[in-house]
């Protein structure tokens, strides 16, 4: 048992150090001053990086953009995806296959050719270079997955559970707030998680429908890595990082706020 | 005794066809009624339709005299218990039990007083604040029972509780959930496939093949006296001839020599003893007829070694046609499988 627990130690001491070394890292350059080879750690702080990227009035805004752009996308997601993912693991019909094959196709076919021909539609119904016109073309490579994901949810899940439910007198919304979404958390976290990043790194599609109208991060991001200095993209890439967290907090407190069941104990 | 369920010509179709057709019974209040099948008769599918999770056609679907034809599963008062005991995982044992009432809305004190209660019913008090997975298969089965029960359901319906468990929890099982239920008066349809658990469980036994009733009556009378060949070789408890007449197990008795034949035997088969068991201090003999071809258990007075050559015998009387037959004896003055030397 104890070498067991040893083990298990070195273990997450191996993987921490993997991961948590090149973000403490990434840190230290951001606030680094003068910073040179040999040395181990920075001969001078400053906060330039950080203090740049925040005097940037682009930057503010479209953080914001960001954040507001990211959020409905994935409650957009989520909203589609389960009554679809619902439906693909629980119900037979006529056609099944074809649709299943329908909603997979953005992410065989690449989104900038599905980008390309949506354009044309996006400007004749007045919606290139709007913020909804980009929250529907990041619909196209993050819709997939999310249903994919759910849908693997669902199927773990199975139906029974929701038929003894009905049978002890629940109503779809009392199923769905108190037996399916509580079991169907984990499924939930990793399409949010996904989305987001996926949603986050769109450079080409949010350029070509945002018209440069819609400004995100991404936008941002290519030409500051083109000129600034190490520092400031070293805080940017940080603060770009820290984007999918603040969705990962944001959700799981409204979700822990709102189910009646410890969470935590699924 | 007034009728609590009351159905009449009930269909279920799928694509592939009727799963269900024409099922008409009903069931009284208070009573438990065993519905006993193959796999693949309707039974499940019958249990869903009453619940209200499967849509269905019929003419007449009543619970207490009211119609419920048109009632959402969430409406009926009926709550079905799966095979699986399907506990909430992210619930307590307490949350469990008191789901129904949540969903009701009564208060948290009223919730957990009424859970306790039900759980002190089902021998699990101690259980409350446990979660699902920290409990056994049969206490997850009493859980389940507890959350059914709280509901006061008009009906009960459980489709084969017992299937998960093992064969000595399964028996104990069965007694107990019997004596909870007659303690509650609460009326019942069990679905089982297992011949010994309908006739335990049931103060009647429906018989079910093809998607519809076949037969239903006391578990004795369908054991002893079944109406046609389906039900007896579904259910009897005897040996059937020729697909036209069956013989109670109660009405045979198992001689060593065939010197001992009364001369009132008149059915005659010899047999060997393929195995020999004990139950509740009797000693039974199973015994496959040379003939006929056909296995009979029947107590005997002591136990013998497999492999041993015994008589079976059967008077007149005990011969009954089945329906859809006709008596062996009514046109044939020989039958043939009396045996060779006629008393």
């Amino acid at each position: 048992m104890k070498q067991e627990a040893a083990q298990h130690k070195l273990l997450l001491l191996a993987l921490s150090s993997c991961f948590v070394i090149p973000v403490l890292l990434l840190f230290l350059q951001s606030i680094a001053g003068e910073w040179r080879f040999p040395h181990l750690l920075p001969s001078s702080f400053s906060y330039y990086g950080w203090e740049s990227i925040f005097q940037d009035a682009s930057l503010v805004s479209a953080l914001w953009t960001t954040w507001s752009l990211t959020l409905t996308v994935i409650l957009l997601n989520l909203l589609l995806a389960f009554p679809a993912a619902k439906q693909l693991a629980f119900s037979s019909f006529r056609g099944k296959e074809m649709i299943e094959t329908v909603l997979f196709l953005p992410i065989f076919i690449p989104a900038l050719a599905l980008a390309m021909g949506l354009h044309l539609t996006l400007l004749r119904i007045g919606l290139a270079s709007t913020f909804w016109g980009v929250v529907l073309i990041h619909m196209l490579p993050t819709l997939p997955y999310t249903i994919r994901i759910v849908r693997a949810g669902f199927e773990r899940l199975g139906s029974q559970q929701e038929s003894q439910a009905q049978t002890l007198g629940a109503s779809q919304v009392h199923v769905f707030f108190h037996i399916t979404l509580p079991q169907l958390l984990p499924s939930v976290r990793a399409a949010i998680f996904l989305v987001t990043v996926i949603s986050l790194s769109q450079y080409a599609l949010t350029t070509m429908i945002g018209g440069g109208e819609v400004v995100t991060l991404a936008l941002l991001y290519f030409p500051f890595a083109e000129s600034a200095s190490t520092q400031v993209m070293a805080a940017f890439s940080i603060l770009f990082a820290l984007l999918p967290l603040t969705f990962l907090f944001l959700i799981e407190g409204l979700i822990r706020l709102c189910l009646p069941y410890r969470v935590s104990k699924i | 005794m007034v009728q609590a369920l009351s159905i009449q010509k009930l269909n279920k179709t799928y694509q592939k066809g009727n799963v269900l057709n024409e099922v008409s019974f009903s069931v009284k209040k208070g009573e438990i009624v065993s519905v006993m099948g193959a796999s693949g008769a309707g039974k499940s599918t019958l249990l869903q339709c009453i619940a209200g999770i499967e849509s269905c056609t019929a003419v007449q679907l009543e619970l207490d005299q009211q119609d419920i034809s048109n009632w959402s599963a969430k409406k009926r008062p009926i709550v079905l218990m799966f095979q699986d005991s399907l506990l909430f995982p992210h619930m307590t044992v307490l949350e469990n039990v008191t789901y129904g009432l949540r969903v009701r809305r009564y208060n948290k004190q009223e919730r957990e007083r009424e859970g306790l209660y039900y759980l002190k019913k089902v021998d699990m008090v101690e259980h409350a604040n446990r979660y699902p997975h920290q409990c056994s298969g049969g206490e997850q089965q009493r859980i389940a029972l507890a959350r059914a029960l709280i509901t006061k359901p008009s009906l009960l319906l459980l489709d084969e509780p017992f299937a998960r468990l093992d064969e000595s929890l399964r028996r104990m099982m069965r007694t107990w959930v019997k004596g909870v239920l007659k303690e509650e008066g609460v009326t019942a349809l069990f679905v089982t496939h297992d011949r010994e658990e309908a006739m335990l469980m049931g103060d009647r036994i429906f018989v079910m093949a093809r998607g519809t009733v076949l037969s239903s009556g006391k578990p004795a009378e369908l054991t002893e006296s079944p109406e046609n060949l389906e039900v007896a070789n579904l259910i009897g408890e005897g040996i059937v001839l020729e697909n036209r007449t069956f013989i109670s197990a109660a009405n045979l008795s198992v001689v060593l020599h065939k010197a001992q034949l009364p001369e009132s035997a008149y059915y005659i088969q010899e047999g060997t003893v393929t195995h020999c068991f004990r139950r509740h201090g009797q000693v039974f003999l199973g015994l496959q007829l040379f003939t006929d071809k056909q296995d009979v258990i029947l107590p005997a007075a002591g136990e013998l070694k497999v492999g041993a050559n015994v008589w079976v015998w059967a008077e007149e009387s005990a011969l009954q046609p089945l329906n859809g037959g006709c008596s062996s004896f009514s046109d044939d003055p020989k039958p043939a499988f009396v045996g060779e030397n006629e008393i």
